[in-house]
């Protein structure tokens, strides 16, 4: 099954790549370990796993102004997300997603933590974004 | 994107390559957020770390940019930094680090930036005179909610944004500059007396988790210090993206809760009472009891009167030795504090004053970067009186245990070596 939706591309790519979404905010600084790409905040979901290659689905950033310097980083060290799907942009994350040339689509046509669950496949060309729903969705 | 001619000149390399790459980084923020136009901006604090690191070829370009005697084209002020230039041995960073920071310092000063090496620069350095609703661009998402909150200036979050404002004047037009984004949009009524910042720091928290990107308004609170209001304001921003937010009768876009919300009607109204304070207080510590190897005061950057406080608090005491008590504020605060006698003071008492950074930037151990690469380094079990900090050590320092409560407590906590 087969889902489109359109947003507004913040920094227009092309992009690939299984989904990881929560609910809750990021704070790259609080959430992340910027030298593996992995999860290190005990108080968030995405706890153990990693960013690296995946496209984030998240409602938006938060939390420090240094994360825009810490996605590029990510970038630096190979550990960058394929792309950000976000509810609303923080400039923050705009300005960390333009500076490392990490596509990223935001106000999206549909609420995209509705639409998108762990494991789908998302594929992202400029401001639209394809949905291939994980095999765990269809039964 | 609608460009003047004097912003299509910059864009186009009549005003040098720095200038160029700062206009052009700037449109392509502003055709992100879909701005229609470039507004001047009246003040920048920033750093030119981030055009080194972040922009192509920015080493460069500020290099000859500051051989042709370049100054940013508004005042400005140099954020925090990574090291503190007395004391970075202590904080085990390496003297090549310290070397390139201080490089950097210096390049800033060159361009006519003031260092304040500070994350609450509105504490000390002033941002030279400004009318209230002027556009400005700040890096520090602590310092840009104050900013925008209780000074009245109008900034988004920015980061590397705010050097390119600092070197062009400009900025484009969307988010917090637009008094369409500025009104409130969840109402607080606060039905708890707030004894001090900490429960100013909780209270903040409590909200930014609430709102995220929106616009909380604070009702019932009466009479907080600027001290109350950074910690206020910095924990909101920590607990969700909050970029602005208003106290009735308090901030200077909120003489009243209509004013505040622009006579709209709240999206949400939230009661806090005592214990949504006392909640906040238990979910930012991971336990209530135990040893404490680590003390950290001053997140955001301890105000003198702060240092006062705690000078006097630790009066004839001394630190237990087991323990380590780290107070972080400004370089310009540490010399008024160090002309009160309370540098020595704390000294004596086994405390250390660090300035210009702290150990959540620092470029040394504890530093998140060294807790990165080694994950069996912890700071041990940490005691801070701030929700900024709260949520930060953990993660970024491998804090075993986390204590947050008031100054008072942490003090003793120093002292003892025991949370109770």
């Amino acid at each position: 099954m087969e889902i489109i939706l359109m947003g507004r591309a913040a920094v227009k790519g092309k992009a690939e790549g299984e989904a990881l979404v929560t609910r809750k905010p990021i704070s790259y600084l609080g959430e992340i370990n910027l030298a593996t790409g992995i999860c290190i905040q005990a108080r968030h979901d995405w706890l153990g796993k990693t960013i690296s290659g995946k496209i984030l689905v998240y409602p938006h950033g938060k939390g420090s102004s240094g994360d825009a310097m810490r996605i590029w980083t990510l970038a630096k060290n190979n550990k960058a997300p394929a792309a950000i799907i976000n509810n609303r942009a923080d400039s923050i994350t705009v300005e960390g997603a333009i500076l490392a040339n990490i596509p990223m689509v935001y106000n999206l046509d549909k609420d995209p933590l509705e639409v998108i669950e762990n494991g789908d496949y998302v594929n992202i060309v400029g401001n639209k974004v394809i949905i291939s729903k994980s095999m765990k969705c269809l039964h | 994107m609608y460009l003047t001619s004097e912003e299509e000149k910059m864009l186009s390399g009549e005003y040098g390559g720095l200038v160029q790459e700062s206009m052009k980084l700037l449109v392509k923020i502003g055709e992100a957020h879909g701005a229609e136009r470039m507004i001047n901006i009246k003040y920048a604090n920033t750093g030119i770390g981030v055009a080194f690191m972040m922009m192509p070829n920015g080493r460069q370009l500020v290099e000859e940019a500051v051989k042709k005697g370049f100054k940013t084209k508004v005042p400005a002020t140099l954020g925090q930094d990574l090291v503190d230039y007395e004391n970075w041995e202590l904080m085990k960073i390496s003297k090549e680090f310290v070397t390139n920071c201080r490089w950097i310092m210096e390049m800033s000063k060159k361009m006519g930036m003031i260092p304040a090496l500070s994350c609450a620069p509105y504490e000390i350095a002033g941002m030279d005179w400004y009318p209230l609703g002027s556009s400005i661009s700040s890096v520090e998402s602590s310092a840009v909610a104050y900013f925008n909150s209780v000074m009245g200036a109008r900034t988004n979050r920015d980061f590397a944004a705010s050097f390119f404002a600092a070197v062009t004047g400009k900025y484009p037009e969307f988010g917090y500059h637009l008094d369409e984004n500025r009104r409130g949009t969840h109402l607080f009524e606060t039905k708890v007396e707030l004894k001090d910042k900490t429960d100013y720091s909780a209270l903040g928290y409590y909200a930014g988790k609430i709102v995220g990107l929106d616009v909380p308004v604070f009702e019932g609170i009466k009479t907080p210090k600027t001290d109350d209001l950074k910690l206020l304001t910095a924990s909101a921003a920590v607990g969700g993206a909050v970029t602005l937010c208003h106290v009735v009768g308090v901030t200077p876009e909120a003489r009243t809760s209509n004013m505040a919300f622009g006579n709209d009607a709240p999206k949400e109204k939230i009661t806090v009472t005592t214990r949504e304070i006392k909640a906040t207080y238990e979910e930012l510590s991971t336990d209530t009891e135990g040893n404490v190897d680590f003390v950290w005061l001053g997140c955001p950057h301890a105000s003198i009167y702060e240092i006062q406080k705690i000078a006097w608090l630790l009066k004839g005491k001394k630190i237990h030795k087991d323990v380590t008590l780290w107070i972080t504020t400004s370089p310009f605060t540490k010399s008024l504090a160090e002309s009160m006698g309370y540098v020595n003071e704390i000294r004596h008492a086994g405390g250390v004053i660090i300035c210009g950074t702290c150990p959540i930037l620092s470029g040394g151990c504890p530093g998140p970067t060294y807790a990165y690469a080694h994950p069996e380094y912890s700071i041990g079990n940490c005691a801070v009186d701030s929700a900024k900090a709260a949520y930060y050590v953990k993660p970024l320092l491998n804090a075993s245990k986390v204590f947050f409560g008031s100054m008072e407590r942490c003090i003793d906590a120093a002292i003892t070596s025991k949370w109770e």
